[in-house]
């Protein structure tokens, strides 16, 4: 039963400093023995060593202060800056992902690639996000013990500005599935025309499955990838701006217009290009639908046309709301 | 609700802790004597916290210790030093200061 005095003792000093382990070690057996009968008994000694508590507790009073990581005073700065870095990494390393992944992968179905990218793309965002934390934390570490924080000092001047009405508060949520949906689709849109792999096929009357040739002509296609990949760029940039800011400033309004029109300006001047559907699934198209080349040719066109439009207005008609949304409405003046 | 009521009464005693101990301890005691003393007075003091507010308050040179090897368990006295002493009268008068004090703010209004 000395044993169980010893181990209980041991679990109590290993966890405080080396040089008080001994004088420590002393103080507890000299106290533990005098709580005991001269031939005590081990239900005795059990008694008094869970009266004494948890030895974790027990070297903690003996230790006297509290220790942290990062202290509470840092604590609120600490947990956002980790939100906000964990977002972006994220969000940096889906699309890095997403891209190196989807140029360079070993499946050859399109079904097998997306199950390859997704899961090497989920992989690089966990060990960025476990990299993002480990960077914070470390950083926050090195402030706490650097720098502590005053009490009751502040810099007046450093007080927050009242936040702004509500209407201008951008929803985070639906900016992180924005950014979702776009890194998502964006990188496969981008894959399938990298590898020239948009067709449309239908069902013949025979049930055969009509492979047709791809629908726009590869030369175009290669040369408007780049500014494609500049376009998801852009927009995810801007959207990730978004839910940084939290809340449309005019700021935050330029930017979004800037993306918009980026990505529209792009997608409108693609689809209208000279020559833009391939000539092979034109004629293929033709022959299946008992028309004339030409007849496929405008109708395509004539399509086209009206997509780009309602592409524009609707464009337009996002770009102008935003603006009125975060110009017309003044910031409430606090009065004296 | 029982439970907020347990966490206000141990803050309030918290701060008492120091100021009861020190009392007892004019004349030398070692550990579990001062427990048994605490405890046969009613005051409610574990001894997971006593054996470590001891060595701290010795470490700040309150408390003045010598080791008794004459027995066949060495034991560890604690008493207070000369700067103890005078810590325990300075917390003497607070304590009286705060009790009127306390009693004035609170006293006019019901007696409970």
């Amino acid at each position: 039963m000395s044993e169980l005095i010893e181990r209980y003792i041991y679990d109590v000093v290993r966890r405080l400093p080396e040089k008080v382990r001994e004088e420590v070690s002393d103080d507890l057996r000299a106290n533990i023995f005098d709580m005991l009968s001269e031939e005590p008994s081990e239900q005795e000694v059990i008694i008094v060593l869970k009266d004494l508590g948890n030895p974790r507790r027990l070297a903690n009073n003996y230790r006297g202060k509290q220790r942290y990581l990062i202290s509470p005073e840092w604590m609120d700065d600490y947990l956002v800056v980790l939100k906000i870095v964990l977002i972006v990494f994220a969000i940096l390393a889906a699309i890095a992902g997403v891209i190196s992944h989807s140029l360079d992968h070993e499946a050859t179905r399109v079904f097998g690639i997306i199950v390859e990218v997704f899961a090497n793309t989920v992989n690089d965002v966990v060990s960025a996000l476990f990299t993002g934390f480990g960077i914070v934390t470390l950083v926050f570490v090195v402030i706490d013990k650097y720098k502590k924080v005053p009490s009751s000092e502040f810099d007046i001047k450093s007080l927050p500005e009242l936040p702004e009405r509500k209407s201008l508060q951008i929803s985070r949520t639906a900016m992180i599935i924005s950014i979702i949906f776009n890194i998502i689709f964006g990188s496969i849109l981008i894959y399938l025309l990298y590898y020239n792999k948009v067709y449309i096929g239908w069902i013949g009357t025979d049930g055969g499955y009509q492979n047709l040739a791809p629908l726009f002509k590869e030369s175009i296609v290669l040369s408007f990838l780049p500014f494609f990949i500049i376009s998801l760029f852009i927009t995810v940039g801007a959207e990730s701006y978004k839910l940084i800011a939290g809340q449309w400033t005019t700021k935050v309004t330029l930017f979004h217009t800037i993306g918009k029109i980026v990505s529209g300006v792009i997608a409108i001047i693609f689809l209208r290009s000279v020559d833009l559907i391939n000539a092979e699934f034109i004629a293929k198209a033709a022959s299946v639908m008992d028309l004339t080349n030409n007849q496929v040719s405008e109708g395509i066109t004539r399509g086209l046309n009206i997509f780009t439009i309602f592409l524009a207005v609707i464009i337009v008609i996002d770009i102008l709301s935003t603006w009125w949304k975060t110009l017309n409405i003044k910031p409430i003046k606090i009065n004296k | 609700m029982q439970d907020i009521y347990q966490n206000y009464l141990v803050e309030l005693k918290r701060g008492t802790q120091i100021i009861v101990v020190l009392s007892q301890l004019h004349n030398k005691e070692y550990g579990y004597s001062l427990l048994q003393k605490l405890v046969d007075k009613g005051i409610n003091i574990e001894s997971g916290t006593l054996y470590p507010l001891l060595r701290r308050l010795e470490s700040q040179e309150i408390l003045e210790s010598e080791w008794d090897t004459s027995l066949n368990r060495p034991r560890k006295y604690y008493a207070l030093s000369k700067k103890g002493e005078e810590l325990y009268t300075f917390l003497i008068q607070e304590w009286n200061k705060t009790v009127l004090e306390v009693k004035e703010v609170i006293g006019g209004n019901r007696n409970e």
